[in-house]
């Protein structure tokens, strides 16, 4: 099923409105779900997170306007409520007096697969150190190899100041990475 | 998707230089996005029928039971603003122990040095008459400001003489250091 015929069943609100959110799952959950899972490092926070999306998604799409492509609309979702996580969690923290980035490093570090040894992993740490917007930049232009033109409508920001705040957190990343 | 190489360039104009292995190295359950559709139907099939029930409670409550309370905790309220409430006014304490303890060192400095003097023996013994409670009560009921005007309209009225009295209590300070480096 392709993204219109998506839209097309979810705003017609027929019966094979089911199927279309099967096949739109099937589609995006992947980069979806790694995008949310490099800005909360966790899999469960991940998990929690990409089920919100999919659920608002299901609430919403009938009167999505189509003024940007879908997936930009997905990534916008996903970002947002990605967002709204780690500034909930950096309040409660604050409550406890526990450091944020040291959680998240934590978080990564609980990873039954991590090797502190391999550059993928001390990249991924380095990432985690970023604040919360410039490591969406980062992973949106890094990872997910998106144009400047779909993040600035994914991040509503301008393209200058994309493009600054990556080569910014770029910069940093790599300091980061010389540092051990 | 953008060119990664466009990507890479980018990078390495800023003279920069990542790590470009494995990207998604991170550790997800077995079978977790081939499950993760059929999870998201059971959410939204559990949130729709949540949705549908009523939030309103189903508990009895008895008729015109909110209209009936409301009326009868206002009457309880105005009920309790017109009982009287007893004051307890607690007399000024240190106003009164300072009195004493002044009125006290006087009397018995008076009476101490006055023993084998000629003094108004009708004074002397009325003062040893005096029951604490008396003394106690006469300081409660009499204001602060007119105290001390008291104090001194009773020694003016006696024939204790003040000024020999002080001229007494100098020298037998005096003595009192005198036998002190004595001892010393």
């Amino acid at each position: 099923m392709t993204d219109e015929e998506i839209i097309k069943h979810f705003q017609n609100d027929d019966s094979s409105k089911e199927l279309a959110l099967n096949a739109l799952i099937k589609a995006y959950q992947k980069k979806l779900y790694w995008h949310i899972r490099r800005m909360v490092a966790d899999h469960e926070d991940a998990d929690d997170i990409l089920q919100q999306v999919f659920i608002k998604v299901w609430r919403k799409l009938g009167n999505f306007r189509g003024d940007s492509g879908l997936y930009t609309w997905l990534y916008r979702v996903a970002t947002n409520e990605s967002i709204t996580f780690l500034n909930k969690e950096k309040k409660r923290r604050t409550a406890s007096l526990t450091d944020e980035e040291g959680n998240l490093s934590n978080k990564l570090k609980a990873d039954r697969h991590f090797d502190a040894d391999k550059a993928e992993w001390k990249l991924q740490m380095a990432i985690q150190s970023l604040p919360d917007k410039q490591k969406a930049v980062f992973t949106l232009r890094y990872y997910d190899e998106l144009p400047y033109d779909d993040i600035s409508r994914i991040l509503d920001t301008s393209v200058g100041a994309l493009k600054a705040s990556y080569h910014h957190a770029a910069k940093k990343v790599a300091a980061f990475l010389k540092k051990d | 998707m953008e060119n990664i190489n466009n990507i890479n360039k980018e990078l390495k104009e800023l003279g920069i230089e990542l790590p470009l292995g494995q990207k998604d190295i991170q550790s997800i359950p077995k079978n977790y996005f081939e499950e993760f559709p059929s999870r998201i139907a059971e959410l939204i099939q559990y949130e729709d029928s949540l949705a549908s029930v009523s939030k309103e409670m189903p508990h009895f409550v008895p008729k015109d039971y909110f209209e009936l309370q409301t009326s009868l905790t206002i009457q309880k309220i105005l009920e309790q603003d017109k009982t009287p409430q007893m004051e307890v006014h607690r007399p000024k304490k240190w106003y009164n122990m300072a009195a004493a303890a002044s009125i006290a060192i006087l009397l018995s400095i008076g009476m101490f040095l006055f023993s084998s003097s000629p003094v108004d023996q009708s004074l002397e013994n009325q003062i040893a008459e005096l029951q604490v409670e008396e003394v106690d009560q006469f300081l409660y009921e009499t204001p602060y400001d007119q105290l001390f005007g008291k104090t001194l309209d009773l020694i003016e009225n006696s024939t204790v003489d003040v000024e020999s009295l002080e001229q007494d209590i100098l020298s037998e300070i005096e003595n009192l250091n005198n036998d002190e480096s004595h001892h010393l």
